[in-house]
C-alpha cells in the first residue's frame, strides 16, 4: 500500500502508515511474509511475470516493478508477486 | 497393495483423485491447488522444467518454450487440421516429425506430445505420492469420448513414459458419470454429459443400467467442438473492455501488452464473479497513460451485457447436442438425466441454454473441475478392489474397417460399438491367381479409403494359385477393453495367419518410449539433486543468518578470539554459497556449526537466565516470542517499531 504524498494530511498517513506496520507485524508474527522483489531475480516460484519490458542497464530477468506484492506463510507461497522482468533490447 | 489413482489430462488443466476407503478425495499438489494447469516450460538455460502454475507464472517471460495445450497434438498428425488450427495460435512450434506426427520443440529440442504429457502426468503422480506417503506405479488415466486409437495408445505412452502403469484408459463423460451416478438410483438410465472446459467443448450421450446390483456404463455417442471452451468467453469480455476504453478515452490496448495481461485476468474474474451476482466492476487503475497522465479503466459490466456477449458461443454448443442425440437414436425426452462437467458450466446462462435444449434442469451437484477425475479414482477403486459393483463399458469412438476392391472402405465395426468387441468377415481375391492380399486397416466414417484415417497396414502372402473369389480370408478385429485394436487376417485354406496390433499408430516405436522413460529417469535424478542443492543452500542461508544474528545479539559477550573464528566459517560458507558445489557447501555448514555451537548454547542459557527474572519483570518479554496470537495491549506499539 502506498499513499499519496501530496494530498493527504501528514496526521493521517503516520496513523494509516502506523496501522499498515501493526498489521504487518501481526502478520509476521503468524508466519506470514511478503514477496517484493524489486530489482531481484524473476523465480517462477514466487514471482508470476505480466510483462517483460526492454531495460539494458540490468541483467535479462530481472525484477523491475512489483505490480502487486506477494504473499508467503511460512514456506507456502499464498499468493505469488505480480511483476514485470526486463530484457534486453 | 498399492493405490491406483485416477488422473484428468486436461487441456488447460489436469486433476488427480484417489479412493480413501468409499470415497474420493481429489488431492492438493504443492501449491496448494487442487487443479493443475496443465503447462510444461523449459527454462531458457535448459537447467530446469516447470510443470503447472509455476510454468504459467513464467509464461510471459519464456513464451516460446512455454508449452501448453498439447493435448490437442497428442496422437495427431502433422497435416491434421486441428494441429494445423493450433499451429496458428500458439506461440511455441509445432513440427513434423520423421513419421508426419505432430510434435512440438522447445529449447530446439524436439519432443513428441506423449513426453510434453509425461510431465504432467509426473508432476500429478508427484502430488498423489506426497499425499500418500508412498510409491505409486498404476493410475487410471481420462481422454475424450472421441480419441481415436492413436490417441488413446499415445495417452497410454505418456503414462508409461511417466512411470505409471495405465491400468485402463477411460472416456471422460464415462468418468463424469461414475462421479455422479455411483451412489444413484436403479434401472436404466440415460444421461447427456455436457463438458465445458477451458478450450474444449464435448457433449457425450450415457446410459447407464442397473444389471443385477450391478451398474454398466455404456458410451452411446459422442460429439463436441475442440476450439471452444470458457477462454473463448474470457476473450469475449477482454474486446469488449479493449472497445470501450477506446471510445472512452480514444487509446488501444490492444497492442499493449501488460495491460492485456491484466485485463485477461480481470476478464476472467468478472466472467466468475457474474456467475453469482447480476453486476461486476472491472476496476484497473494506472491501466495505461497518455501525455495527459496516467489512464484508469473503470467499466462496469451487468450479468445481461455478458450474456449478450457470448450468447453465440453458448447456442454453438447446442449443434454438437443435436448430432450426438441423433447418433444415440435418441430424442431429448428419452433423457433421464443432464450433468455438468467443466468449469464454464458454472455460468447461469449456459445452465440455462442446457435446460432449455434439454427440457429439464441439469444435475451440478459434483464439482464440475474435478467431476473427471472423481471418476477416474472410481475407476482405479474398482480395478483395484476397493470398489465393486461397477462394471465399465466404454464404444469406439469412429468406424473401423479395412480398404477393398476400388478403395472402398469396408467397415467391420461401427462407430459406437461397446468395447471390448470382437468382429469377423470373410473377404477373397480380387483377381485370378493373386497370391498375396493387403490388409489396410482404416479409421473413420468416410466412404472412400483414402478419406479415413489409415492404421496401418500387412500383407498376407503365399495364398495358393486360385480363381478370384475363390480363397477365404478371414478378417478379426478384436478391441480390448483398452481400446487397443488387434487385426488378424487368415487363410481359411492353408490357415496361415498374420496379425497387427494397432499400437505403433500412437507414432512411437518401444524403443523411442523406452528412450523416453530413460530421460525422464534421467531427468528424476537430476531434479532431485537440484532439489538437495537448494535444500543446503537453504540451510546455509539460514546458518549464516543465525550465526550473525546471534554474534549481534551477544556483542561484547563473544572474546576476539571466538569471533575471529565464527567469522571466518562464517565468510567461508558464504563463499560456498555461491557456488554449486553440494558437498563444499555441506564441509562449510558442519565447519561453522561446530564453532558457533558452544555460541548458541551460551544464548541459550542467557535466555533461560533472562526468562527466570522475567517472571516479576514482564516489561522485558521479547515480542517476538509471541506467535500464538494473543494481543498484547502494551508491547504492540514497541514490537511494530522495532519490526520496521
Amino acid at each position: 500500500m502506498q499513499a499519496s504524498e501530496k494530498e493527504m494530511p501528514d496526521s493521517l498517513k503516520e496513523g494509516l502508515e502506523a496501522t499498515l506496520k501493526l498489521f504487518d507485524g501481526c502478520l509476521e508474527n503468524f508466519g506470514v511474509e511478503s514477496i517484493n522483489p524489486k530489482g531481484r531475480i524473476f523465480d517462477p516460484n514466487l514471482h508470476e511475470a505480466m510483462v517483460m519490458q526492454v531495460d539494458d542497464s540490468k541483467e535479462e530477468g530481472t525484477i523491475i516493478e512489483v505490480i502487486q506484492k506477494g504473499f508467503k506463510l511460512h514456506d507456502r507461497v499464498l499468493r505469488a508477486a505480480r511483476v514485470i522482468v526486463s530484457k534486453k533490447s | 497393495m498399492s493405490r491406483v489413482i485416477g488422473i484428468d489430462l486436461g487441456t488447460t488443466n489436469s486433476c488427480v483423485a484417489i479412493m480413501d476407503g468409499d470415497k474420493s478425495k481429489v488431492i492438493e499438489n504443492s501449491e496448494g491447488d487442487r487443479t493443475t494447469p496443465s503447462i510444461v516450460a523449459f527454462t531458457k538455460d535448459g537447467s530446469e522444467v516447470l510443470v503447472g502454475q509455476t510454468a504459467k507464472r513464467q509464461a510471459v517471460t519464456n513464451p516460446e518454450n512455454t508449452l501448453f495445450a498439447t493435448k490437442r497434438l497428442i496422437g495427431r498428425k502433422f497435416k491434421d487440421e486441428t494441429v494445423q488450427k493450433e499451429t496458428k495460435t500458439v506461440p511455441f512450434k509445432i513440427v513434423e516429425a520423421d513419421n508426419g506426427d505432430a510434435w512440438v520443440e522447445a529449447n530446439g529440442k524436439k519432443m513428441a506430445p506423449p513426453e510434453v504429457a509425461a510431465r504432467i502426468l509426473t508432476k500429478m503422480k508427484q502430488t498423489a505420492e506426497e499425499y500418500l506417503g508412498e510409491k505409486v506405479t498404476e493410475a487410471v488415466i481420462t481422454v475424450p469420448a472421441y480419441f481415436n486409437d492413436s490417441q488413446r495408445q499415445a495417452t497410454k505412452d505418456a503414462g508409461k513414459i511417466a512411470g505409471l502403469e495405465v491400468k485402463r484408459i477411460i472416456n471422460e463423460p464415462t468418468a463424469a458419470a461414475l462421479a455422479y451416478g455411483i451412489d444413484k438410483g436403479k434401472g436404466e438410465r440415460k444421461v447427456a454429459v455436457y463438458d465445458l472446459g477451458g478450450g474444449t467443448f464435448d457433449i457425450s450421450i450415457i446410459e447407464i443400467v442397473d444389471v443385477d446390483g450391478e451398474k454398466q456404463f455404456e458410451v452411446l455417442a459422442t460429439n463436441g467442438d475442440t476450439f471452444l471452451g470458457g477462454e473463448d468467453f474470457d476473450n469475449r469480455i477482454i474486446n469488449f473492455l479493449i472497445k470501450e476504453f477506446k471510445s472512452e478515452s480514444g487509446i488501444d490496448l490492444s497492442a499493449d501488452t501488460l495491460a492485456k495481461q491484466r485485463l485477461k485476468d480481470a476478464a476472467e474474474k468478472a466472467k466468475i464473479e457474474l456467475s453469482s451476482k447480476q453486476q461486476t466492476e472491472i476496476n484497473l487503475p494506472y491501466v495505461t497513460a497518455d501525455a495527459s497522465g496516467p489512464k484508469h479503466l473503470n467499466i462496469s459490466l451487468t450479468r445481461a451485457k455478458l450474456e449478450a456477449l457470448v450468447e453465440d458461443l453458448i447456442v454453438r454448443t447446442i449443434e454438437p447436442c443435436k448430432i450426438a442425440l441423433k447418433d444415440a437414436g435418441l430424442t431429448t425426452s428419452d433423457i433421464h438425466d443432464v450433468i455438468l462437467v467443466g468449469g464454464q458450466t458454472r455460468m447461469p446462462k449456459v445452465q440455462e441454454e442446457v435446460k432449455l435444449y434439454f427440457g429439464k434442469d441439469p444435475k451440478k451437484d459434483v464439482n464440475p473441475d474435478e467431476a473427471v477425475a472423481v471418476g477416474a479414482a472410481i475407476q482405479a477403486g474398482v480395478l483395484s478392489g476397493n470398489v465393486k459393483d461397477v462394471l465399465l463399458l466404454d464404444v469406439t469412438p469412429l468406424s473401423l474397417g479395412i480398404e477393398t476392391l476400388g478403395g472402398v472402405m469396408t467397415k467391420l465395426i461401427e462407430k459406437n460399438t461397446t468395447i471390448p468387441t470382437k468382429k469377423e468377415q470373410v473377404f477373397s481375391t480380387a483377381e485370378d491367381n493373386q497370391t498375396a492380399v493387403t490388409i489396410h486397416v482404416l479409421q473413420g466414417e468416410r466412404e472412400r479409403a483414402s478419406d479415413n484415417k489409415s492404421l496401418g497396414r500387412f500383407d498376407l502372402t503365399e495364398l495358393p494359385a486360385a480363381p478370384r473369389g475363390m480363397p477365404q480370408i478371414e478378417v478379426a478385429f478384436d478391441i480390448d477393453a483398452n481400446g487397443i485394436l488387434n487385426v488378424t487376417a487368415k487363410d481359411k485354406a492353408t490357415g496361415k495367419e498374420q496379425k497387427i496390433v494397432i499400437k505403433a499408430s500412437s507414432g512411437l516405436s518401444d524403443e523411442e518410449i523406452e528412450k523416453m522413460i530413460a530421460d525422464a529417469e534421467a531427468h528424476a535424478e537430476e531434479d532431485k539433486k537440484f532439489k538437495e542443492l537448494a535444500d543446503t543452500k537453504n540451510q546455509g542461508d539460514a546458518l549464516v543468518h543465525a550465526t550473525e544474528k546471534t554474534l549481534s545479539d551477544l556483542g561484547e559477550k563473544v572474546d576476539q578470539e571466538e569471533r575471529a573464528k565464527i567469522e571466518t566459517a562464517t565468510a567461508e560458507l558464504k563463499e560456498a554459497l555461491k557456488g554449486d558445489n553440494k558437498d563444499t557447501i555441506d564441509t562449510k555448514v558442519k565447519a561453522l556449526s561446530e564453532v558457533s555451537a558452544p555460541l548458541a548454547q551460551r544464548l541459550y542459557e542467557e535466555k533461560a537466565q533472562e526468562a527466570a527474572n522475567e517472571s516479576n519483570d514482564s516489561d522485558k518479554k521479547e515480542d517476538k516470542d509471541v506467535v500464538d496470537g494473543e494481543f498484547e495491549e502494551v508491547d504492540d506499539t514497541k514490537s511494530a517499531d522495532k519490526d520496521a
